[in-house]
């Protein structure tokens, strides 16, 4: 909880600082300069067409990974890598968070734990290989199953 | 920044007519106002519900006159799929539509603003909007006893696949195992869905106006524990309640639409009757659900422990004891709320290795909440008691919380709960932790905001009366059901069974009914006090009538639109009661400067 | 925090942070539980209900087509980018501009979902669609699928649906198989699909090692056993169904602040804090697709 106790000792020159365009990520005592003519904004408009090619490029390598390597575990995980360096690029530069995320920490990162800690709790007992029970929680008992030869606690 | 910090209060102060006033309102009182109502009216059919549970139990085969017209087959008899539907949706109707309106539906409006020195939410659009999304809801919940099949009447859990189970695409929703799998469980789906939408919009606004709302001083710990209950409480809901909404989406497409999230890879066999291919988990369900409804039982506690927090203070005339502590321990029982879900599971299947993990964190939430209970137990100690109704009421449920408290702590174990799952002993915990604990703190709240809302208050002496027969036929209804309970008579079936017939603790069960047939009846006083009062009773004209620290109590009674004439600074934290220098009183509200040393600093 | 007695209460409490701002992003952390929850799923489903002898769809199973979704990715990003610009362009008073990239995030948002649309279509065309797949020929369902097949095969013959030549002789010679009650489901469908790309489930006691009709001709339109397919329908519909939802939303989100500028007298620098929100929202949505994408199409 200090963010907000941060926040309460921020407040105060936040409210100032940029008084005509009443603007977000004015984050207090960092300046952009007058709005009209910022030098930094040609900086700023090269770091997103940066993302935005950044972004572009990884896409068609994740398809190129798809061809290259086909449908397998290392592909996989190459892909979701790449998948995630994506939206992070995403939250970082075109949602601001490099900016904002003093400002947002405090609840995005309980958000994020929790979002994976659940999935990951979830998966073990509806995805990963827990010996006998598994099959039988997730509905696998049936004589059709059976059948493959295989039963579902292998091949993972 | 838009809102600098002279801004006045930001809406233009025009008179609003009746509909704007009390029915589309946007203020934030009148809003807490409605939901008041609305839960108001939901416990009171919850509560027939629940009586006629209690009545099927006792005396499964009675023929009862009144409700010879509507089970005509039965000769008044309750059938069985007509007991399942009661259960169902006593609880249902108990969970979204009273327990949690009242507490951050009423109570959330009405106080968030008030004190913590707002003029209205951060949103009142939105505000308004979250209170009309229970109307459709309510509107399911109640369509269902009509149609086809009657209502829902898998229980308030909803499992597959006895709740979703269908035959497949074409061939009807409803399944030929059981007739409320029908329209009535796709209204139950509908209704929770409305429900959730309208948490989710509350809780949003709940935590930007605790976050960026408050008065000039009023630090986050300088706020009194009903706020940060609610605060808490807000968060809980945002990060659980989407998942709840996940699950009920995908159960709402296995009945319509032919989906197979949680139909079984061989599909289900009814008879003769064969469902379409399947391939999903059923198990997947109880997971989602309870990640949900495990925070969500905390959901509808924790508002309850702020409101009982801050009024035992006031009422023992002391700083409430260990206050950061309170506010750790409040955040302790959250964060690890979010990782007990399983102990709901620990008969369902689920992987026992899995359930040790879960079974570990269950018993440290009793932590916690020993916590609470030692520091309100701290804050009584040496205090100088006194017993008004709100007070009573926070008595009760400091008392009966502990009960509440340590059935779920045998429970937790699973050796233990592999016993008594599904027995009368869950539902006994339930009660406790539900009815006398978390309606106690509604009641209490009730008592002592009255005064506040309405500008009356509410009868002490007949507020006393309810306090006490509710009290003690609360007991008589509940406490049996662990005797019960450990003699295996199972919930959620309408004929009591085996055991308990053999032990000649049927008995026992024609008591609970009873004693549950008056405790409803009790109620009656109270519905008759808080309406007489509102138009008969002894006028309160001062601003803080219970000589209280927290905002609410320096603006006006009952408070005007907009809230405060004065706009509250705050100099100090919620809870200085003592004995102060140069002071006739001996409270110290938050509005006014201190002098000397505060009595909470003293300890 | 000391114990500030004697402090003289600040201006403002809270975070320097519009109300507006965090209330968008106490919704988004909703939301990332939301699609947690929905992405979630899927992943255990997937993982969990499969084996290596009975493996999920891939792609071409389920009329699934990788560039199409690369495709619209890269629509995604670029609206991304455009509402970037938009705010980048309003914050520095540059209305007009601001206003142009508005509009072409609303032109892409709307190729995005017409492409949505146009795969929704091959799905309802091949029947890939959450409780009409034909999978577990074993059981009651595959003479459901025989009958089906019958039905379709008929009407290849009486020239109502139209398949390549060359495959014009097998339509013809499984069809009399079929009427001459000689064949089990699952034969059937290994003459459907080819041998080659029966499913380990589904193949037949004794494989005849044929050539397929859909060999043949892809297009043909006949249905054949997809193992998982009911299940993969409705993750696929779920997932993406919620996200082309969201994706409707934007474009009304995104519509206010144009019509303000063609109609309303024209953006200003404050609306600014309008597009950013409405930005943040945006963003997200693409990065729910960021990760359907892969999780659907490639993985
Ligand atoms: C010390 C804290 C608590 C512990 C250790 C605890 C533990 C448990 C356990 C283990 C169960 C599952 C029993 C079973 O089905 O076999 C359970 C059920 C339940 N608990 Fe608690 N509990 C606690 C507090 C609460 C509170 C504060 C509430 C609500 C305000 C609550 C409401 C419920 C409800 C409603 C159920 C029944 C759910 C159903 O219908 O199956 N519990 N509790
Ligand atoms: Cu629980």
């Amino acid at each position: 909880m200090s963010d907000h106790q941060h926040g309460d000792h921020a407040h105060s020159h936040g409210i100032q600082a940029h008084g005509d365009h009443s603007h977000s990520h004015g984050d207090a005592g960092h300046s952009h300069g007058a709005p009209a003519h910022d030098p930094s904004h040609d900086a700023k408009f090269k770091a997103y067409l940066a993302v935005f090619v950044a972004l572009c490029v990884f896409t068609a390598a994740s398809f190129a990974i798809n061809l290259a390597l086909g449908h397998n575990l290392t592909s996989a995980a190459l892909i979701l890598a790449v998948a995630v360096v994506k939206a992070a690029l995403v939250a970082y530069i075109f949602m601001h968070l490099n900016h904002d995320w003093r400002l947002v920490y405090g609840i995005m990162t309980p958000v994020a734990i929790l979002s994976v800690m659940t999935v990951i709790i979830l998966s073990i007992d509806g995805a990963l290989v827990w010996g006998e029970n598994a099959p039988a929680a997730r509905g696998l008992n049936d004589p059709i199953e059976a059948k493959v030869g295989e039963g579902p606690s292998k091949g993972h | 920044m838009s809102v600098s910090p002279s801004t006045a209060p930001a809406h233009a102060h025009h008179e609003p007519g009746f509909l704007g006033k009390y029915v589309f309102s946007q203020d934030h009182k009148i809003i807490g106002i409605q939901f008041l109502f609305t839960s108001l009216i939901f416990l009171g059919i919850g509560g027939i519900l629940a009586l006629l549970v209690r009545i099927k139990l006792a005396w499964p085969m009675a023929e009862i006159p009144i409700l010879r017209d509507y089970f005509p087959d039965n000769a008044g008899v309750i059938s069985d799929t007509a007991y399942n539907m009661f259960f169902t949706m006593h609880a249902t109707i108990m969970i979204f539509f009273v327990i949690i309106p009242f507490l951050t539906g009423a109570f959330g409006n009405y106080c968030i603003p008030l004190m913590i020195g707002a003029d209205d939410m951060a949103f009142p659009k939105l505000n308004m909007l979250s209170y009309w999304f229970m109307w459709p809801a309510i509107g399911f919940a109640v369509a269902g006893f009509f149609v086809p099949g009657g209502h829902a009447g898998a229980g308030w859990t909803s499992y597959p696949t006895l709740a979703s189970g269908s035959l497949g695409v074409g061939q009807g929703i409803e399944s030929p195992a059981f007739p409320g799998s029908g329209w009535g469980q796709f209204c139950w789906l509908m209704a929770a869905l409305l429900v959730g939408v309208s948490s989710m919009m509350g809780s949003v606004n709940y935590i930007t106006t605790i976050i960026n709302m408050r008065a000039p001083g009023m630090t986050l710990f300088r706020m009194p524990m009903t706020i940060w209950a609610m605060f808490i409480t807000a968060i809980l809901q945002a990060f659980a309640l989407p998942v709840l909404t996940v699950a009920l989406v995908f159960q709402l497409m296995d009945k319509t639409m032919g989906s197979t999230f949680f139909l079984p890879p061989s599909g289900l066999d009814f008879g003769n009757y064969h469902s379409g291919p399947g391939g999903g988990q059923p198990l997947l369900w109880q997971h989602l659900f309870w990640f949900y409804s495990h925070p969500a039982v905390y959901i509808m506690i924790l508002p309850a422990m702020g409101i009982v927090s801050d009024i035992l203070s006031t009422f023992a005339r002391r700083p409430l004891f260990g206050y950061r502590a309170m506010i750790y321990s409040i955040a302790g029982i959250a964060g690890l709320g979010f990782i007990v879900w399983g102990h709901h599971m620990f008969q369902s299947g689920m992987d026992p290795r899995l359930g040790t993990g879960f079974m570990v964190a269950t018993i440290m939430i009793a932590l916690p909440s020993a916590v609470k209970t030692f520091n309100w137990l701290g804050t009584l100690f040496r205090g100088n008691l006194q017993f008004t109704t709100p007070m009573l009421f926070s008595l009760g449920f400091v008392s009966l919380f502990i009960i509440g408290g340590l059935s779920g702590i045998f429970m937790a174990a699973t050796p233990v709960d592999i016993k008594i799952h599904d027995t009368y002993f869950i539902v006994a915990h339930i009660h406790y932790v539900l009815f006398t604990s978390s309606l106690f703190g509604i009641f209490a709240g009730i008592y002592y905001w009255f005064p506040k809302m309405f500008g009356r208050f509410m009868s002490d002496k007949w507020g006393k009366v309810h306090f006490f027969l509710t009290f003690v036929l609360g007991n008589f209804t509940f406490f049996p059901m662990h005797i019960l309970g450990v003699a295996e008579m199972r919930r959620r079936i309408s004929t009591p069974q085996g055991t308990i017939l053999e032990g000649g603790l049927q008995n026992l069960n024609i008591f609970v009914s009873i004693s549950a047939i008056a405790l409803g009846l009790v109620q009656i006083i109270f519905l008759i006090n808080f309406l007489g009062s509102i138009f008969f009773g002894k006028r309160c004209t001062e601003r803080n009538p219970w000589k209280s620290n927290t905002l609410e109590w320096s603006a006006p009674t009952p408070p005007g639109h907009g809230n405060f004439d004065i706009p509250p600074v705050v100099y100090h934290g919620p809870y200085e009661y003592g004995n102060f220098e140069g002071k006739a009183d001996d409270n110290l509200m938050q509005t006014e400067k201190a002098v000397g040393v505060l009595p909470s600093q003293t300890h | 925090m000391s114990h500030a007695v004697h402090d003289e209460p600040g201006l403002k409490m809270g975070m320097p942070l519009p109300n507006g701002k965090l209330a968008m992003w106490l919704f988004l952390v909703t939301e990332i539980m939301f699609f947690t929850a929905l992405i979630g799923t899927y992943m255990i489903l997937r993982n969990g209900q499969t084996s290596a002898g009975n493996p999920w769809p891939q792609p071409h199973d389920v009329h699934l087509v990788e560039w199409i979704g690369a495709a619209n990715t890269f629509v995604l990003i670029l609206s991304s980018f455009f509402v970037v610009l938009a705010h980048h362009y309003l914050h520095i008073n540059q209305p007009g501009k601001g206003a142009a990239y508005l509009g072409l995030t609303l032109v892409l948002g709307c190729v995005f979902l017409g492409v949505k649309a146009i795969e929704y279509k091959s799905k309802f065309e091949h029947g890939i669609l959450p409780g009409r797949v034909f999978e577990k020929l074993d059981g009651p369902r595959g003479y459901e699928y025989v009958a089906k097949v019958k039905e379709q095969l008929k009407d290849i013959v009486d020239g109502k649906h139209h398949v390549d030549s060359k495959a014009m002789d097998a339509v013809k010679q499984l069809l009399t198989e079929i009427t001459d009650n000689k064949l089990s489901p699952k034969q059937v469908n290994e003459r459907v699909v080819g041998t080659k790309h029966v499913k380990p489930v589904d193949m037949p006691s004794n494989p005849q090692n044929v050539t397929g009709i859909l060999e043949l001709d892809s297009h043909a339109p006949i249905s054949y056993s997809i193992p998982w397919g009911n299940l993969w329908a409705s993750c696929y519909f779920a997932m993406t169904g919620f996200h082309a939802l969201h994706v409707l939303g934007g474009l009304v989100i995104f519509a206010a602040p144009l019509v303000k500028h063609f109609i309303g007298g024209g953006l200003k620098p404050e609306d600014g804090l309008f597009v950013e929100n409405a930005g943040l929202y945006w963003h997200f949505v693409d990065i729910v697709w960021i990760f359907l994408f892969p999780l659907l199409y490639l993985v």
